[in-house]
């Protein structure tokens, strides 16, 4: 599975990747914060992207494995279980989530986006728009795939 | 480095993004703050999609590679919500419509 997600990196995702989220992961690492993906993508998919982004930590979608052998069953990383898994690592670290910003594209996110103090609306989908809008929340829309659309200014 | 944002709204994601850019530069060094990110649609422009899908599905592993690298796939429906199946759909992405 390690493989196969390795597979799917190399063929598929590694080209897929934002610049701008480049940008950002970087600018927040820069200011000493702690950059966290979460996902419910399982860690065989997620991994692979994490570490092409430096991003050191990760929440996913857990799947169940018994004496070597993937049961199907898994713990899932999506809505109220992403928004609990945010909840669980913020208060090993002693922080809030009043404190902490989140990205997210969709109203599936929307749990933890109402949690943190700084929600950002990604390529929302139109529902998701709709609130941010309303919401005063930021939106940005990510274009640039890949390393060719960065230009040296 | 900046963007070069393509398309005839190119210019206008470009100020946006910008713009946000200086707001999180000007923020001063804060240790401790912790940053979120989806995965699908906002690092990656497409999905590694983690569906909730039927039972049955599992019996297939031996064809999982095929699905994680086949191009426009799309998930089936959640049933309990235990059993998954995990596939790939490298979709277009597109952008919040003018207002």
């Amino acid at each position: 599975m390690i493989d196969l997600g390795e597979r799917a990196f190399m063929n598929r995702l590694a080209a897929l990747i934002y610049s701008e989220a480049r940008i950002l992961i970087d600018l927040h690492k820069e200011k000493g914060h702690e950059v966290v993906l979460m996902t419910s993508a399982t860690r065989y998919q997620a991994e692979p992207i994490a570490q092409a982004l430096g991003v050191d930590n990760m929440c996913c979608t857990e799947l169940e494995i018994v004496a070597g052998r993937i049961t199907g069953n898994a713990t899932p990383c999506h809505g109220e279980t992403k928004k609990a898994a945010a909840q669980r690592y913020a208060g090993n670290r002693s922080t809030e989530l009043t404190d902490a910003f989140f990205y997210s594209d969709s109203c599936d996110d929307l749990p933890l986006l109402e949690a943190v103090g700084r929600p950002v609306a990604v390529n929302a989908k139109a529902s998701l728009a709709k609130i941010a809008e309303a919401r005063g929340w930021p939106q940005l829309a990510f274009v640039a795939q890949g390393e060719l659309p960065l230009i040296a200014t | 480095m900046r963007i070069d944002f393509p398309g005839r709204r190119g210019p206008l994601l470009r100020k946006v993004f910008s713009r946000y850019v200086e707001e999180l530069q000007v923020l001063p060094a804060c240790p401790g703050v912790v940053v979120y990110f989806d995965l699908d649609r906002t690092l990656i422009s497409g999905y590694t999609i983690t569906s909730l899908a039927w039972e049955g599905f599992w019996s297939g592993i031996s064809r999982l590679d095929g699905l994680l690298l086949m191009p426009g796939y799309s998930s089936a429906g959640a049933r309990d919500g235990r059993r998954i199946m995990i596939c790939y759909a490298p979709l277009p992405v597109r952008s919040p419509k003018r207002r």
